[in-house]
């Protein structure tokens, strides 16, 4: 269970946020950004996937050298060529790690790796639940007093056995170990009479190994070791002991003090070779644990830690030492870890700065999740300073960014849904947080083309408008329309008008027309002149007030001869109007009639009125302006009578050529006929008068002159000007 | 059968085509029954037109005081018209047509509307005539002009130009007058195949205008 930091709640192992108040918990495991597997605190490969989890972090500059030398934490080293020896030992380590307890091979052990091994058994496994319990200063040693480098070792107290493992020439030593100060000796006759498990050892591990036994013990031992092993330990551990301190060690395993009296045979030897190890002692191979590499790969020399100390072979005087105590000589507890180890111990710069580094991390422990998204990126110039072939570059590309899906404290607020309450979960859009940047405008350099093209454009903005050539539609038509209706009826009225004032003006002047003789009129006059008093005539009136002008013109004539020649009048009309100016003309001229007046039905009327007698009128003179009149009157008195009906037709000019037809002879429709000023005129100039017709006929063809002027005038204009519309 | 369709349908097809089957035979075959039946047919056929003259007085009426009511467009016009129409039956009808204030509104109101009608039809021609090549130039065209040219000056004897009057005659009696009767065959066509429908019953224009 994971208690909530700041409500209290507890919630399920793995969860990230309280279920209660939704603060991010503390977290438990680091999580893989390659698998998302959660992996302990202290891992440094993700137990997965294999991928890095701690970043790598490198010396600061200026301290190359120490940098070097200090062990930097989950850094890899370049690969070291390995002879034919190490492959095996590879291979060994490779293989999966023996079930067999460690415990087995405690009775070949000396006491102070029995201890040892108990130490590193009572530390428990980092898991994620070691992290839910506070710690504090003032409890007793636990694991998470262990530094890193420390914890990653493993358990330290399982002895590693070593296959069949050639003891290494002289020649095949390799360089860390000649390096190594005072052993470097030792080693090199160490390793020409065997394997030395202790010279093999690099000389931290022999600090570790011997750091945690008690000042007293250790004095004790010290005083009773042999040279050899002093001079592992070297100076600083006899100044150490001098001083009474107290290593720092952390969970070292403890050294029995009569197992450094003794001295072994095959130191004793010297350079006789190396001791026989025992076949029962030979350790089997163990996997490398991740303190291990980390180690070989920060020291940045030849890996000690392929011989560690668990695989180191267990000397005979060791096993006899343990023998004869039958219980380690030591059983008090290890001493309680402090954080702050007296300056008097010598300590290696190394292990301070280690020390350091792990009290940080360990007051850091209750306050931030340490979550892979947290990860420290190593600075530029860091990483640089590290060997780039470690980190392939695919792992390099699929590197997690820092940016991207971090919840922050400062994030916007989430004010509905399952995340209300919680800031910075959800993270905003990259669009959003980032507005769009302006570029502003491309500033570009035209070219002369363009720039003479410009400025020949707005010198013709500058001008002047210029008259349209073509004006819209009803520009063109509007003014010339006005023009010419204006100068038409000026024409039209003047010759007209004109022709009717001026025999008031100046008198009875020639006449621009002379009445001709008319066939039509001709036959109406002796038709006319054929009746007596005895006779009786229809007349029908079918034109209305509009063509009262011109028809009465035409029919008074008529009119006042059939008055003359005394017929009774009888006078009807199929028009609404008819009558009124029947009525008018009749009063006009003073004759007498009898008025039949409107007929509605046309045709119908007309021949209901032709049949309502079984004798026939002696004439039919029908008055119309338009066609269908004098059609219907002449067909139905054809149909009625036949030929006793005699019918004449009075009617306008416009009238003639539709009548005229029936003026022929052979059809005998019409009797005779007058049509318009120039019929009137003629039938005037028969009966030797001058009338109304007459005197109206000059003004007609003075009109007519006009028109006529008019339209040949137009035609010129409107031909020579070219501004015809359409032309085929 | 409904009722319904037999009053509105069947009933005044028969009608029609009975009378018009009656009328047609007395014309064409003038006996004196048939002649009687048809006199009277017609007699009722000017009474109908008539009634439907007033029929068509009161619709314009109607008509034109429904858009003067609600204010529509022009609605002015419409009260013109009607005050006029007014103006002209209302003296007839009270005086009888030969009284003087019905000569007055003719030979001062109808006379000269009416005259002025034509003048300005006369006008609209003269002023087509002369745009006649402005809009239109063509062969056609011009052959328009120059005929009503000969037509105007034929149709009044200008002196010294009688010779024209021959040229006017032929033009207004050869050419002017087949096309005038082309039309009127055609018209005539129309109207004998109209009546056959009718007569029929194919066109039932009496059953409500089918």
């Amino acid at each position: 269970m994971i208690h909530c930091p700041s409500c209290g709640t507890s919630n399920r192992k793995g969860s990230r946020f309280c279920n209660e108040c939704g603060e991010p918990l503390p977290s438990t495991g680091v999580r893989c950004p390659m698998c998302n597997t959660i992996n302990a605190v202290g891992n440094v490969y993700c137990q997965a996937c294999n991928a890095r989890l701690v970043p790598m972090s490198a010396p600061p500059e200026g301290e190359p050298e120490e940098a070097a030398s200090r062990p930097i934490k989950g850094v890899s080293l370049p690969t070291i060529p390995l002879d034919s020896g190490d492959r095996e030992r590879e291979k060994a380590l490779e293989e999966p790690p023996q079930e067999e307890s460690p415990h087995e091979d405690a009775p070949s052990a000396p006491s102070w790796l029995a201890e040892l091994r108990e130490s590193a058994e009572d530390i428990p496994e980092e898991t994620e639940e070691t992290e839910d319990t506070e710690l504090t200063s003032s409890e007793p040693f636990t694991t998470a007093d262990i530094p890193d480098w420390l914890s990653e070792m493993g358990p330290i107290g399982e002895p590693i056995e070593r296959t069949d493992v050639p003891p290494p020439e002289p020649g095949d030593l390799p360089d860390w170990i000649r390096e190594l100060g005072p052993v470097r000796e030792q080693d090199s006759v160490l390793s020409e009479e065997g394997h030395s498990p202790e010279g093999a050892a690099p000389e931290k591990l022999v600090d570790e190994d011997f750091g945690a036994t008690e000042p007293a013990t250790r004095e004790a031992a010290m005083d009773e070791a042999p040279d050899w092993l002093r001079d592992i330990l070297g100076p600083d551990t006899e100044a150490g002991r001098e001083q009474g301190s107290e290593d720092v060690g952390g969970p070292r395993g403890t050294s029995e003090d009569e197992s450094l009296i003794e001295i072994p045979e095959w130191l004793k030897e010297g350079g006789e070779g190396s001791p026989p190890q025992p076949p029962e002692t030979q350790p089997e191979a163990e996997p490398p644990t991740e303190g291990a590499s980390t180690d070989e790969e920060s020291t940045g020399e030849e890996p000690p830690a392929e011989t560690p100390l668990g695989a180191i072979a267990i000397p005979s005087w060791l096993e006899e030492a343990q023998t004869d105590a039958g219980k380690p000589p030591y059983e008090e507890p290890p001493p309680p870890f402090t954080e702050t180890p007296p300056e008097d111990v010598d300590t290696p710069d190394w292990l301070k700065e280690l020390m350091a580094s792990t009290a940080v991390e360990q007051e850091e422990e209750d306050v931030p999740p340490f979550e892979e998204e947290e990860l420290e990126v190593p600075e530029p110039g860091i990483e640089t300073a590290i060997e780039r072939a470690d980190i392939p570059s695919w792992l390099q590309e699929l590197r997690p960014e820092r940016t991207g899906g971090k919840p922050t404290a400062a994030g916007p607020l989430e004010t509905e849904g399952l995340l209300r309450g919680l800031r910075g979960v959800i993270p905003s859009a990259d669009a959003m947080r980032a507005p769009g940047v302006f570029e502003g405008v491309r500033t570009h350099e035209p070219d002369e083309a363009s720039l003479a093209r410009a400025e020949l454009f707005q010198s013709l903005l500058g001008e002047p408008a210029l008259r349209a050539r073509k004006r819209s539609v009803g520009e063109t038509t509007r003014t010339p329309s006005l023009v010419d209706r204006i100068l038409v009826a000026c024409i039209l009225v003047a010759a007209v008008v004109g022709m009717l004032l001026a025999p008031l003006v100046v008198g009875q002047g020639p006449h621009l027309t002379q009445p001709l003789a008319n066939a039509g009129a001709t036959r109406l006059y002796d038709l006319i002149q054929g009746l007596d008093n005895q006779d009786s005539v229809l007349v029908a009136f079918d034109y209305g007030p509009p063509a009262a002008a011109e028809l009465n013109a035409a029919a008074r004539p008529v009119m006042r001869h059939l008055l003359e020649r005394g017929v009774a009048l009888s006078i009807v009309s199929t028009r609404p109007g008819g009558s009124m100016v029947a009525d008018d003309l009749m009063a006009d001229i003073g004759a007498q009639y009898s008025l039949i007046g409107y007929r509605p039905g046309a045709a119908m009327a007309a021949s209901q009125l032709l049949g309502t007698t079984d004798e026939p009128p002696s004439m039919l003179v029908v008055l119309s302006g338009q066609p269908l009149p004098l059609l219907l009157w002449v067909e139905q008195a054809k149909a009625s009578y036949g030929d006793r009906l005699p019918v004449a037709a009075v009617g306008s000019a416009a009238l003639e050529p539709l009548a005229s037809p029936y003026l022929d002879a052979a059809a005998g429709q019409l009797t005779g006929a007058v049509f318009g000023y120039a019929g009137g005129s003629s039938y005037e100039a028969i009966q030797g008068a001058t009338g109304e017709a007459t005197r109206r006929l000059d003004a007609l063809a003075a009109g007519h002159l006009a028109i006529i002027l008019t339209m040949i005038g137009g035609a010129f204009v409107y031909a020579l000007s070219g501004r015809g519309e359409e032309t085929q | 059968m409904t009722i319904r369709r037999l009053t509105r349908t069947w009933v005044p097809t028969a009608v029609g085509t009975l009378a018009g089957l009656v009328a047609l035979a007395g014309y064409l075959f003038p006996t004196t029954a048939l002649a009687v039946y048809r006199d009277h047919l017609v007699e009722w056929a000017v009474i109908v037109a008539a009634f439907a003259l007033i029929l068509g007085v009161f619709n314009v009426i109607r008509v034109h005081g429904t858009r003067i009511a609600r204010a529509g467009d022009g609605w002015w016009h419409s009260l013109a018209l009607i005050i006029t129409a007014s103006l002209a039956w209302i003296p007839p009808l009270l005086f009888g047509p030969s009284h003087g204030v019905t000569r007055a509104a003719l030979d001062y109101v109808m006379r000269p509307l009416g005259g002025s009608l034509a003048a300005l039809l006369v006008f609209t021609l003269t002023l087509g005539a002369a745009r006649m090549l402005r809009h239109r130039r063509s062969f056609t065209s011009i052959l328009f002009l120059i005929v009503v040219a000969f037509a105007l000056i034929g149709t009044t004897p200008l002196l010294g130009v009688e010779w024209l009057a021959d040229i006017r005659g032929w033009l207004v009696q050869v050419p002017g007058l087949a096309g005038f009767r082309g039309l009127f065959l055609g018209v005539a066509l129309g109207t004998v195949i109209t009546g056959l429908r009718v007569l029929m019953a194919v066109d039932q224009p009496q059953a409500g205008g089918r």
